[in-house]
Formats: C-alpha cells, structure tokens, sequence
C-alpha cells in the first residue's frame, strides 16, 4: 500500500498495517461464528469479512478476512484459527504473491447538471454506473481496494449518500493453493 | 512471516483418516436416544452423571434399558466435575447428561473447568424441538453459541442419522491430542424419530491432527542445545500426566542429572519424592523450586 | 536452560514475562502446537505428545556436568525450605502435613480453590499419576467434593480424599446426598477458617487490610451437616487432635465421612511471587512494609 495512497484516502486510515487471511472451513453453520470469535476474544476488530462455498468442493467453505494487527499477535490468531475443528488451514497472504481485489457500490446524491465530473472519474477508474436515476446514480468500482480507496476520496467533494464494500477476496497465483 | 503449516492440497471427501472398516449395521430398528445409547456403551462408558429434564426425556428413558449407570446429582454443575474428576483420575472421557435450558447453562463452569485443563469430557444437552429453536421454547437456549469459547468442539444434531457419527467423532476430539470437552446438543424431536444409520468405527477430521512421535530435526537441535547446558531444569506440566510421560522424564532426569519441578497440575507425573525433585514451582512454589 | 514438558508457562509460573529465565535456552515440548509462541518464544519447539517425546530424545543425550547446579539447589533447599510456625493454634499445614504423612501418598487426592489447595500442593506429595486432581487453569470454587466423587466411582478400590475450603464446598455440598447415597468412601476435609482464605490474604498484603467480600460469617456446623445426610464426621479443634481424627477417617469404609479441620482464621501461604512480579520478587514471609498493588492478571 503505498505511502501516497494512505495519505490521500480519509476513507481507510488505519495505525496498523493490513492484513489478509485466508482460510479453508468445512461448510457447517456455525463455522462462521467460531473463527469470528478468535478474533473478537482478542479485542481484533475484523475490517472485512468474505465467505463463500469452495467450488471444486462444496464441503467446504473459503473464508478471507481483512483485519490490522502486529505480526505476533497475528500469527496467534492463525494459530488459534487452525486449532478450531472445523479449519483446514489458515495463511496470511499479506505481501505474497497473490491476486486480490474487491468491488464497491457508492451511491452519489447529484442533480443531471453535476454529473459530469463524477462521470469522467468513474471512466477514469474504470468504474461503471449501474444505476441512473433523476437525483442520483451508484457506481461500481472493481479493483484493489487502495484503487477503490484513491477512487473514493476523489468523489470527497460529491455527497456520497451510501457506500458498500465486499471486502478483500484473493487467489494465489499459479497452482499452489490458496 | 509467521510459521504456518505446509500447505496441503484440499482434501477430497473420500480420503480417511485411520485406517477404514466396515460400518457396523444396525440390527434393529432404534429411535436416536436407543443410538446414543448404544453408541456410548460402545465407547465403553459406564457412568454418565446428570440431571433429568423435559427435553432430555428420550434420552433417560433409553438409558433405563442400559448397563450404563446413571448417576443422579443435585446440580448440573456438581456432574460435571464428577465426570472431570472420572476423567482426571483415569484418562477416560466423563460423560456428562443435562436437559436444556437452564439445565444445561449450569454445565458452563465445569466446561470451563474440563477445557482450561485439558480434561477429556463428553456433555450432552437435551434441546428443545428442532421447528422451536430460536423462538425462546420452554427451557430453551442458544447452548451451542454460549458454549462456543468453553468447548474444544461442539455439534447440534439436526437429523437422527448423524448420531453414530457424531458420537464417534466427539469421542474421539474428546481423548486424542489435546483432551477437552465436547458437547453434543439433541433436540428432542431427533432422540425421538428413528435411526437407522450403522455405527461408525473411523472419522475423518480434516483440518484435525495429532501429532504423535516428533520429528527428527527439532529433537536433534534441542539434544544440541541440552548438551551445552550447566544450569539444566525440567518443568513439567498436566501433557505428562496426560501422557503418562513420567518415567521416560525420570529415566532422562536421571541421565542429565537435571533436577524436576513441577506445576499445579504437573503433580503425580514424576513422583515428588524423587531426590532429583525439587517441589511446585510458580506463584505459590517452593523458594527452591523458583 | 528449561525445557518444558506438557506444561504452557502459565503467568502462575512465570511471574513477569520479562524477567523469567532471562538468557536461558527454551525448549518446548507440547501436542497443541498453537501454545508454541502463546507465552514464550522457544528456541526449539517439539510438537509430540510427552511420552514419546521424551523416548526418542533420551539416546540423543548424554550425562551434563551439574554437580555445582545440583549443590547450589540443595544448599537453597536448605537455606529457604517450606515452613510454617507449630504453635500458635490449628495450622491447616499442620494438617496437611500429617495427612501426607500417614498415608495420604496412595490415596487420590482432589482440592477445592484457595488457601488450602496452595497448601495441599506443598505439603501433600504426589507420587503417583493422576492421583492429584485440581483445578489450575479455570480455578473453580466448588470442584473438589464433586471430582472426588467421580475419582472413586473410577477407582473404587483407592483411597480418595477431597481437601476443601469452607468457601469452596457450600458452592456443590449438595452432592452429599449423591455421595450418601452409592456409599462412596470418600473422605472430606474441611479446612475451616471461615473465610475466603486467599483473597483475604491478597487483601492484606496488597489493600492494607481492608478486607471486602471475603468473611464468611454464618458458615453452618459442618459435622452436623454431614450427620443430616447420614453421614460420620469429626471435628478437629487442636493440634493434639489431628493425627487421631486422620487416622480414624482413614480407616473409615463405611460410606463417606467428613472431617472439619478448625484452623487459625488468618494465615498467609508462603512463598508468594504477586501476579505480575518477577520470580525473584518472591516473598518468603510476611511483608514488614507495605506493598504495592500487583499489575499482572488476577
């Protein structure tokens, strides 16, 4: 995350650096919940939070998990995490090589007249608008989450009436499992 | 970095872990609570120790045609220590039987209790009718997410086919690699209906493993770093008397010529009397031992 | 160097992290590979379960020259051993002391929480295994009597002592009945100060005294309690006393029995390191200056 970006966001301005998780579940109710309290015991607040059915096999589940922390404690609550039962395995993959991305909705509050700008940034970022209304438009941004982040601070001066963030999912590259 | 483990490819449905046999067919037609019953005393258990209540009827009633003795407490608290205190003193898994509701949040302490130090317990809470979960029933509650921070592993059995396998797996997460407790929640409705699925002798855990012998390599750079110690102590805690490591520790105290000190709970692994044994050590250990 | 075996480096052990075992190498041995790291970093770290750790590391070494550690440790043996003043009333050590030495070896014992558990760690000897059944890490008032209950169903033919505090067994003394009832032998002491020893002791050295929450006035006769569920009891009150009563409730196989120990209400278990000090803070004896609160957890 380079050091320019987190200046110019307001939006993410985090003490700690990120991190990102990854972790193979078996696909259970409840699985959720368990990992999610490692966490919470520790007093670690989780940024973001992605679950979805693994597809070569639907018994189990892949979750990626975005939090800050020190790399000590960290490497404790993956400790902790593989203990549960119910983990396969858990890898922080920050600063590996990974693809990771992540998709947004911002919905702007703007008269016709206004939209120019707003429309040569979401060109400029590759940003679609899905939604065309009269005294509004949402957009939908892909990409890494600093891109979303520089994005969203260039949309300061317009009135962001609401913002949805998936959260970071990744893959590693090549054929070494993720 | 942090040291993870290797990564391992993702595990296919089909790949056991101990060796696999032949599921055991049920000879005759049972409800869930008969399964259970038969699945426990399978698992040689011969005391389970609990409170009687509405949900957990099904359950009692079986046991009424079992060897298992039931013993009766007044407090679902005080049966969970006795189970803890079967478990300490033999290595076997204590078993634990309590209704729902308030029932079964008595049983938290001595979860509490059997988890921090490593005991083998195995908790079964009756529940209140699958179609009323999470609508405040009689005598219900979210057991499986109180209980989530005091369990090694917990389950809520939905369908009555997944008794036998539940069971084993409990019993086996219960007594191997780190012991502790296991609750297994049955709503009422499920020890009622039929089951008809076989008992099961082998599990497969993925994500679960024991570690047994340890590696060569680890072992090779501690018996380095041994060598070259002059001031050597063996502190020896509860995974000793777990694993009855105790003699092996006196042959090796005996070859170093390095004393022993014990914690709270590392007591009775090595005899205390040993002239190489120093006491407890800690907060409240001998001056010695410090 | 310290090697640990099955064991975590609780903060009961280690006192303050940052002065334990400064400089000395750490080996780690342990099944739950998530406790490598937790406390304390490991030069090496063994994932194994004990036994066979231990089996496959005994070729891999050979005779260390100790004999100057060894004589310095017998010389502290010497210079700073466990003790406690004879006179001056009942001494639960006092009790304690002779219960281990009139054959309290071969018997399980299990402990409540408290003064006495501290007690019963130091002057009851271990010397077989699982024969010692306490709660550490949880520290549960009200686990003693209900364990040694489940300890005898599991051992019927051993010997099984529950040493308790007054605080700790009116938390689960319901299960007398249960105990009453299958006629288990089991054996109950009672160690009565009438208070929550432990606290009491913490507030003396650590809150000036001010002690809040911890006198237990209105405990019930205890021999009597037990008489209302059948059960034989005594009461030792002098020091005289204590050898007769152990004894008699040793030899006692006629269902349970309980022996209720009077003992000095104020006595301080020593040695004591506070939670979070350093293990050469340790205290031998009673304080002459006041101390300050301690930082560590509870």
């Amino acid at each position: 995350m380079s050091a320019a970006a987190a200046a110019a966001s307001p939006v993410t301005a985090h003490a700690a650096p990120l991190h990102t998780i990854s972790i193979l579940v078996r696909n259970k109710p409840g699985v959720l919940v368990r990992v999610a309290l490692v966490f919470a015991r520790r007093g670690y607040n989780i940024e973001s939070l992605v679950v979805s059915a693994d597809v070569t096999n639907g018994e189990f589940s892949r979750m990626t998990i975005t939090c800050s922390g020190d790399p000590q404690t960290l490497d404790q609550i993956i400790k902790q995490v593989t203990k549960l039962i119910d983990v396969v395995h858990a890898f922080d993959h920050t600063g590996q090589f990974v693809y990771e991305t992540e998709v947004a909705l911002v919905k702007i509050q703007c008269k016709l007249a206004e939209r120019t700008e707003i429309l040569q940034i979401a060109e400029l970022y590759s940003a679609k608008v899905v939604d065309y209304g009269v005294d509004s438009l949402i957009v939908r941004i892909v990409g890494a989450a600093e891109k979303i982040d520089v994005f969203l601070s260039l949309l300061r001066n317009y009135q962001i009436v609401e913002l949805v963030r998936s959260g970071k999912i990744l893959m590693t590259r090549g054929l070494a499992t993720t | 970095m942090p040291s993870s483990p290797a990564r391992r490819p993702i595990p296919s449905p089909s790949a056991p872990s101990p060796a696999p046999a032949k599921p055991v067919p049920v000879t005759k037609a049972q409800t869930g609570a008969e399964a259970l019953i038969r699945c426990l005393e399978r698992e040689g258990v011969e005391y389970v120790f609990g409170l009687s209540g509405g949900a957990a009827m099904p359950i009692f009633d079986a046991l009424v045609d079992s060897k298992i003795k039931l013993i009766l407490v007044r407090h679902e608290q005080g049966a969970t220590h006795m189970a803890d205190g079967y478990a300490r003193s033999t290595g076997k898994p204590g078993v634990v039987l309590v209704t729902s509701g308030p029932g079964a949040t008595n049983t938290v302490t001595g979860m509490l209790t059997a988890l921090m130090d490593s005991c083998p317990m195995i908790v079964l809470t009756g529940q209140t009718i699958s179609p009323m979960l999470g609508k405040d029933a009689f005598q219900e509650a979210d057991v499986t997410g109180i209980t989530y921070p005091v369990v090694k592993h917990s389950y809520l059995v939905k369908n009555p086919n997944d008794i036998p396998r539940v069971t084993r797996e409990a019993f086996y997460l219960a007594t191997s690699g780190r012991p502790g407790p296991v609750l297994i929640d049955l709503p009422k409705d499920v020890t009622s209906a039929q089951c008809t699925a076989p008992f099961v002798e082998t599990v497969e855990m993925p994500g679960y493993h024991v570690p047994g012998r340890p590696d060569p390599e680890p072992l090779k750079k501690a018996a380095t770093l041994i060598a070259k110690s002059r001031k050597p102590v063996l502190y020896v805690g509860h995974g000793a008397v777990i694993s009855g490591a105790g003699p092996a520790i006196i042959k090796l105290a005996e070859k170093l010529q390095a004393p022993i000190v014990n914690t709270l709970l590392g007591k009775g692994a090595c005899p205390e009397d040993h002239p190489l044994h120093q006491g407890m050590l800690g907060m409240h250990g001998t001056a010695y031992a410090n | 160097m310290i090697m640990a075996i099955g064991a975590r480096w609780d903060d009961r052990i280690t006192g303050k992290l940052s002065e334990f075992c400064v400089g000395a190498t750490k080996i780690h041995v342990d099944i739950d590979v998530a406790e490598f790291g937790k406390i304390v970093n490991p030069d090496v770290s063994i994932a194994a379960d004990a036994k066979l750790a231990i089996e496959d590391l005994l070729p891999l070494v050979d005779k260390l020259d100790t004999g100057d550690w060894l004589k310095q440790i017998a010389d502290w043996r010497k210079q700073f051993p466990l003790k406690y003043q004879k006179r001056g009333g009942l001494k639960a050590q006092h009790v304690l002391d002779r219960l281990d030495d009139l054959g309290g070896r071969d018997c399980i014992l299990t402990t409540d929480v408290g003064q006495h558990q501290m007690w019963a760690a130091q002057f009851c000897l271990t010397t077989k295994n699982r024969h010692w059944l306490s709660s550490g890490g949880a520290g549960t008032m009200g686990y003693g009597f209900p364990a040694a209950i489940g300890a005898q169903f599991a051992n019927p033919n051993k010997k099984v002592w529950c040493i308790v505090g007054d605080g700790g067994f009116q938390m689960t003394m319901a299960e007398l009945a249960t105990a009453a009832l299958h006629k288990l032998p089991v054996k109950i002491l009672i160690i009565n100060n009438s208070y929550l020893g432990m606290v009491r002791q913490w507030q003396e050295l650590f809150f000036e005294n001010r002690l809040s929450g911890v006198d237990l006035e209105g405990n019930p006769d205890f021999v009597k309690l037990a008489g209302a569920y059948g059960i034989k009891g005594w009461r030792i009150k002098r020091p005289n006393e204590v050898d007769r009563v152990l004894k008699a409730a040793m030899e006692w196989n006629d269902g349970p029995c309980l022996v209720e120990a009077e003992v000095i209400k104020e006595d301080n278990v020593f040695p004591m390191i506070p939670a979070g000090a350093a293990l050469r803070d340790m205290i031998i004896e009673r304080p002459k200056q006041k101390m300050a609160k301690p930082e560590g957890s509870t």
